[in-house]
């Protein structure tokens, strides 16, 4: 414990110091700030392996009678790993490839750690809001000022006030409730308060954006699953876990359908987290109604995927902004019509984002899959009530909407031939960089892999909660009836086998030249790359939604598309089922 | 006892879908000349053209990167795992276990998005058209999937495919809501094998890899399908012998009654029919998981 406010002083002196040194002194300054998070990431991971039992500190500051007392108990231990291991990934990209990036951004990502480390370790409101301010203002100041980063400034002031007035109401379940959800909502950008997510993703540098996307939103995770399921004394009854499920619903398909339709790659990355958001949200909810009608094995099936969704989710929320930063500066666009065949020119960077879409659609043997099937399960150990059937469509949906959309991103950006010549002259992030998104990759592709690893890590927290033991059922080598890693045994034992075959099979060696382009004309000699148009666009993938009959609504307001007024009485017609089967499960 | 028995019938499984499979794509060459009243080409010409092939050079796009190049092997592999998970003739192999549905059909749908990859790191124009319209129709296949199952595992009690399908030997399940669900899901069979194929540039070993994936992906549809749908005469591992050849027997009846379906069903596909079939598969299968649900009272 006094290694990790060490760690929180450490930090905050180096962000400190970043804001007035050359650049030379700055980078030595990020290896710093880097190993202090990697050292933090150990002490983290230390904690958990071990089962450390909960220990406090007191400081003889604060307010009268509310002396300052930080805690490290195995919830915080789950939550500080997440947020060490962006923090070190941001902290080591910047140092290394943004060496020439204004003083402020890695001052910002200093400090934005140890805001973030103060709010986890804190144990009282104040703390907690000083600590939320400290972080969200640390990543507000680390780029140009504008409308988003004031909006996303605003959003963590109204989490950190929300913070402070629950800390005023203990005896109110209900107002803890509804103050618990304005935060965590606010802060990872889930409807209503999705609006300022994506232009800060867009507007911030991509350093920070990997924070705001891999500390702040498993940020707001901890703290609605400490307020609001930190309180296993007095259960919510069921119908309170609706409004979550009503927004994670409205926030996984609104998600996945932006990340189909974005035309920028940090945006369509913002619209998949704010996916991975309702994810949580629904498996808040499923938790809550777990504990509500007393069933601990769906219970267990919720939190499980709740856990796995966070570190998915900073993991690939770091290693996603930090690849799309890459293809901004490498490629000169993040605009997916000005890219195309990056695979050859930006290979790491192309592991990198195919790891974080792999892990963050529905394929299986990712995060995302694994993070899916659990919820799926939780639902069929829940009883039986029509309530859930909305919720197992939009999960459903919103599965597709997900695979479209990193099918589309990948396809787009990585595959095919250069759009412009600017991305044929793309460069690749810097050596030293590479191994930062690598190691993350890995990581990626390791959780789907083994989700059984999250749940194991998660075991104290779980039974923090709710004195619940994971027992035989979670391994290191996967979940019960969980088959995905015996089955890309096989598949990777099949494959060897066809590629031995193939070359035993003494067939002529391919030839690589132009294929046959369905009678299409040649490109004129002036577009080396072939004619850009004769590609696939990215459009066309959604399903195209009916068109409304009313004029007058297509006209009002101006700014609504058609499409949008479709979106909305779509979701519209969600809610009036969902209040239907309510009414109907409840009778 | 019965692990030694759960191996065997799981090898014999694995012999019998790899002989089958050929025999699957010659009978869907011949059975639709045959009911057109047509004269039906040799039985084996699919192969003797994938041979013929085989000697050829494949000709890959300069544009084409890893992707496009593991594309092919792994789409095969990953057909391969589904027919080899399936189950043919019994019930209870070793790798029962490992019979998820929903993973299993998210292995095939995996596959699918190999090929759609493959097909856009080429850059090629129509190519990429069609992998839209691929994309476009998983959009609504993979929620449907997703639903079906979650509608036959409430109902079942269990998601494996060895559950479910004891479960419907057992008529343990409501009728109506599976019926729902299966139907969607061969709906969505149909959808599978009828689509247009989108690597139509693809030369030598390349498109022998990409036809022996679809001769994988007919049969593992067909298996899932009838196992779901006719589930009668299925053996158990641990019965032995006998009721295995009872089990193959049906089985064989089962394929032989799929390859006629299909290949009158594959007449008539074209690519509205096809993108109905998957909108009402997704229907199907969201009345199914409400039926599912509200079968068994509420909270």
């Amino acid at each position: 414990m006094p290694l990790l406010v060490g760690i929180v002083a450490a930090l905050s002196v180096l962000g400190a110091v970043a804001g007035f040194v050359a650049r030379a002194a700055r980078q030595a300054i990020g290896f710093a700030g880097a190993g202090l998070g990697g050292l933090g990431c150990l002490l983290a991971l230390l904690a958990l392996l071990l089962d450390a039992a909960p220990a406090s500190l007191d400081f003889p500051i604060g307010l009268p009678g509310y002396p300052l007392r930080l805690t490290l108990d195995p919830l915080a231990a789950f939550f500080l790993l997440p947020a060490f291991l962006t923090g070190t990934a941001g902290i080591a990209f910047a140092a290394e490839v943004g060496a020439s990036a204004p003083r402020a951004s890695l001052a910002g990502l200093c400090w934005c750690l140890a805001g973030t480390v103060l709010t986890l370790l804190a144990e009282d409101g104040a703390t907690q809001a000083i600590g939320l301010c400290l972080a969200g203002g640390a990543i507000w100041a680390s780029g140009e000022a504008g409308r988003p980063r004031a909006l996303q400034l605003g959003a963590t002031v109204l989490a950190a006030l929300c913070v402070l007035a629950a800390k005023a109401v203990p005896d109110r379940p209900i107002a803890v409730f509804g103050l618990a959800a304005i935060a965590a909502g606010a802060l990872a950008g889930l409807p209503p308060f999705h609006r300022w997510s994506i232009q800060a993703h867009r507007a911030a540098p991509s350093r920070a954006a990997a924070l705001l996307s891999g500390a702040m939103q498993p940020l707001a995770v901890y703290l609605a699953i400490r307020m609001v399921l930190g309180r296993s004394d007095q259960p919510l009854a069921w119908y309170w876990a609706m409004p979550l499920l009503v927004a994670g619903a409205v926030a996984m398909f609104q998600g996945a359908w932006r990340a189909a339709q974005e035309t920028d790659v940090d945006a369509c990355l913002a619209a998949l987290a704010e996916r991975q958001g309702g994810l949580v949200a629904t498996g808040i909810g499923l938790v809550l109604i777990g504990r509500a009608v007393d069933l601990p094995g769906m219970t267990v099936l919720a939190e499980e995927a709740v856990f796995l969704l966070v570190l998915t989710q900073a993991v690939c929320g770091t290693l996603g902004q930090l690849a799309a930063g890459a293809v901004r500066d490498g490629a000169g666009s993040g605009r997916l019509q000005a890219l195309g065949g990056l695979i050859h020119t930006m290979p790491t960077v192309a592991i990198g984002m195919a790891a974080t879409l792999f892990a963050l659609s529905a394929a299986p043997a990712g995060a995302g899959f694994a993070a899916l099937w659990l919820l799926f399960q939780a639902l069929l150990a829940a009883p039986r009530a029509l309530a859930f059937a909305p919720v197992a469509v939009v999960l459903a949906v919103s599965a597709g909407l997900s695979g479209a959309a990193a099918l589309r991103l990948f396809g787009v950006a990585f595959l095919g031939r250069p759009r412009i010549p600017r991305s044929a002259g793309a460069t690749d992030v810097a050596k030293p960089a590479r191994p930062a998104l690598l190691v993350l990759a890995g990581f990626a592709v390791l959780l789907g892999l083994f989700p059984g690893l999250a749940a194991l890590l998660a075991g104290g927290a779980i039974r923090q909660l709710d004195a619940i033991d994971l027992g035989d059922r979670v391994g290191v080598l996967g979940l019960e009836g969980y088959p995905v890693l015996p089955q890309v045994l096989l598949t990777v034992v099949l494959a060897g086998l066809v590629w031995l075959a193939l070359r035993r099979g003494n067939g002529p060696a391919p030839r690589f030249g132009s294929a046959w382009n369905d009678g299409f004309a040649p490109a004129p000699p002036w577009l080396p790359f072939g004619d850009p148009l004769t590609q696939w666009s990215g459009a066309g993938l959604l399903p195209r939604l009916p068109r409304l009959p009313v004029r007058w609504l297509r006209h009002w307001p101006k700014s609504w598309s058609t499409q949008h007024a479709a979106m909305q009485a779509l979701l519209g017609a969600l809610a009036a089922f969902l209040a239907t089967l309510l009414w109907l499960g409840a009778a | 006892m019965t692990l030694l028995l759960g191996i065997v019938a799981q090898l014999l499984h694995i012999g019998l879908v790899l002989l089958a499979a050929p025999l699957l794509a010659g009978a869907l060459s011949v059975a639709p000349a045959w009911l057109a009243g047509r004269t039906p080409p040799p039985f084996a010409q699919p192969w003797r053209d994938l041979l013929r092939q085989l000697r050829k050079q494949a000709i890959r796009n300069e544009a084409a990167s890893i992707v496009g190049r593991m594309a092919p092997t792994v789409s095969v592999a990953l057909a391969g795992v589904a027919v080899c998970l399936i189950p043919s003739f019994a019930l209870g192999m070793v790798s029962a276990p490992m019979t998820d549905l929903l993973s299993l059909l998210a292995v095939l749908g995996l596959g699918r998005t190999m090929r759609v990859l493959a097909v856009l790191d080429t850059g090629n124009g129509a190519g990429g058209a069609a992998a839209a319209a691929s994309g476009r129709l998983a959009v609504l296949a993979e929620p449907a999937v997703w639903l079906a199952v979650f509608a036959l595992a409430l109902l079942a009690g269990g998601g494996t495919l060895d559950r479910i399908v004891a479960a419907r030997l057992d008529g343990g399940m409501a009728p109506g809501a599976a019926a729902l669900a299966g139907a969607g899901l061969a709906l969505l069979a149909w959808a599978a094998c009828a689509a247009p194929p989108m690597d139509t540039a693809r030369s030598g070993s390349d498109l022998v890899l990409s036809q022996i994936a679809d001769a994988l992906n007919r049969l593992a549809w067909c298996d899932l399908i009838g196992a779901l749908v006719l589930p009668y005469g299925m053996a158990t591992a641990e019965a032995g012998p006998l009721a295995w050849a009872v089990g193959l027997l049906a089985w064989v009846g089962r394929l032989l009654l799929a390859v006629g379906l299909l290949s009158a069903g594959l007449s008539v596909a074209s690519a509205p029919r096809v993108r109905s079939a998957v909108v009402l598969a997704l229907v199907l299968a969201v009345l199914g998981a409400v039926l599912a649900l509200a079968g068994k009272g509420g909270a």
